[in-house]
């Protein structure tokens, strides 16, 4: 049995379920949007974790799942929650029942794509980009700080420079103008991360395992997520570059993940970020054969 | 000097503070980050500048670590508007994350991704290690509507204090060396585990990353473990 994790018209998930559906493989939803309807027994028996989950149409046991997929968002979020107490037994038991498969994702004896742990490195930009570095990858120069006068020292060095946010919450990278200056006091306010321009052509990279699948990204804006001319194509990329983001995706302990890079119009490759729980999909031009890829995975016993 | 990054509200990481006086430790909180001063650079640590107790340091006038929060809650952010606290406290804690895991100076526990002073362990992940380290323990389950662990008074409990690999207290008739296979499998330099007896039987009950610093025999014992660790910009 695969057990996905999350809401059902999450893209990603709801193409991996349409997959092993397909290959009748028995497949069981934990859906977000119910977790406070949620029954759970979790106990450690010779060190696995065993136990079970109920719902009001559902049950089964944690010990027969061989592969969990999941795409969870922030069940606080959701508009089930929105007219909730956060001091409600409601609310408590949505917050405990997320503990509880966090757990159970984190420690299961299963094929996990991907452990709750190994995502987590994408919360600070700065701690997985100094990782990206560490792995032998090259990345832009960043600095993060609050002080106004390293950001100009900055943008005089390198004259082309991009901001953005260093947690997990999605802010447009955006590009440093002589407009910005008047307002770089606000810099004091919030640590933020500043950036080389790299000028060239950008790839997301998906990575399962061993399997890497490659697209070129176009697009008219700094960042290609926002901007509604980006268009992907399938690409191949430098056999040792592919290494590299199977090298960094094993190192951040992940089967599966959406890494972004660009060439440099000189040819040099900067990896930017490694996406821990890709939404896949929006890469059209690859995304069946990762469906295929991931459900192949996950449907094996 | 010794950092002590703590929250505004903790006054015996303040004392602390004051207690090490002579090797300016100063108390980082979570105010400091967004105060006018910092400069870090991706790979270019022995340049950085902090701010401490609302002034700039040099990164290199720093010798050690003490980490006493394992994440920046929102509601600690008072100087915020309300409404920006979630954001900033996510912002804060990413840097706080890169921040004490860049810094080459021992650090009292390191951070890892999803807790800012070791591994951000449930109950059940420290009873599969107490299994690995022959730690004894008692097995339990977790229910829906079931509180783990109620709170038992704390002088029921025996406790174990390492640091470093090197036992600092220990009440519990026989678990140091468990406890110190199991700071090892949590890879943390301090650990605490706490002991309640069942059945005329001494067993695990829970395990605490956050040094006590209102306790003189650990600040003494950390103000060693910095000194002899001999680090040197």
């Amino acid at each position: 049995m695969v057990a996905l994790w999350g809401m059902i018209e999450d893209p990603p998930l709801a193409a991996v379920q349409r997959g092993l559906w397909d290959l009748n493989v028995e497949t069981v939803h934990i859906d977000q949007r119910r977790i406070s309807g949620y029954f759970y027994e979790l106990a450690i028996q010779d060190s696995a974790l065993v136990g079970c989950i109920r719902s009001e149409d559902n049950a089964f046991r944690l010990e027969d799942v061989k592969a969990i997929y999941l795409r969870p968002y922030d069940w606080s979020q959701l508009e089930e929650f929105a007219d909730i107490d956060s001091y409600s037994e409601k609310w408590a038991a949505a917050a405990r029942f997320e503990d509880a498969i966090t757990l159970w994702c984190e420690m299961a004896d299963a094929e996990v794509v991907n452990r709750p742990s190994a995502m987590d490195s994408n919360n600070s930009k700065p701690y997985q980009l100094s990782m990206i570095s560490d792995c032998g990858f090259a990345i832009p120069d960043t600095i993060i700080t609050t002080d106004p006068e390293a950001v100009i020292a900055f943008w005089r060095k390198h004259h082309n420079v991009v901001y953005k946010s260093i947690s997990s919450r999605r802010s447009i990278v955006t590009r440093l103008n002589a407009g910005d200056l008047d307002r770089l006091d606000e810099v004091a306010s919030c640590p933020t991360q500043f950036q080389r321009f790299i000028e060239g052509t950008d790839y997301r990279v998906h990575v399962l395992g061993n399997q890497v699948f490659a697209s070129k990204v176009v697009s008219s804006s700094d960042d290609y997520r926002y901007s509604a001319d980006t268009k992907t194509t399938a690409a191949t990329i430098p056999a040792h570059i592919a290494a590299k983001c199977i090298f960094i995706t094993n190192k951040l302990g992940l089967l599966f993940s959406g890494i972004d890079l660009r060439e440099a119009l000189d040819g040099e490759w900067f990896c930017f970020e490694v996406n821990t729980c890709p939404g896949y999909t929006s890469f059209e031009d690859q995304a069946p054969q990762i469906t295929k890829a991931l459900v192949k995975l996950l449907a094996q016993d | 000097m010794i950092l002590v990054f703590a929250s505004e509200l903790d006054e015996v990481a303040r004392d602390a503070t004051t207690d090490w006086s002579e090797q300016e430790a100063v108390l980082l909180t979570p105010a400091d980050i967004f105060c006018k001063g910092w400069r870090t650079r991706i790979g270019g640590v022995r340049d950085w500048s902090i701010v401490a107790n609302g002034q700039q340091w040099p990164i290199r006038s720093v010798s050690g670590v003490v980490s006493r929060l394992p994440c920046i809650l929102a509601r600690e952010l008072f100087d915020i508007q309300p409404d920006d606290r979630p954001f900033a406290a996510a912002e804060a804690t990413a840097f706080a994350l890169f921040f004490l895991s860049s810094i080459p100076c021992p650090v009292v526990n390191r951070p890892t991704p999803n807790c800012l002073n070791g591994p951000n362990w449930q109950p059940e992940q420290w009873v599969r290690a107490c299994l690995e380290a022959v730690v004894p323990f008692k097995a339990s389950c977790r229910r829906t509507n079931e509180v783990i662990n109620p709170e038992t008074a704390s002088s029921c409990l025996r406790s174990v204090i390492v640091l470093a690999g090197k036992c600092l207290e220990d009440t519990s008739d026989g678990c140091l060396a468990g406890v110190l296979r199991l700071a090892r499998l949590a890879n943390v330099t301090f650990l605490q585990v706490y002991f309640m007896q069942d059945k005329g039987e001494t067993i695990f009950y829970r395990a605490e990353l956050t040094p006590d610093l209102s306790k003189v025999e650990i600040r003494n014992a950390l103000r060693e473990y910095f000194d002899s660790s001999k680090w040197s910009w």
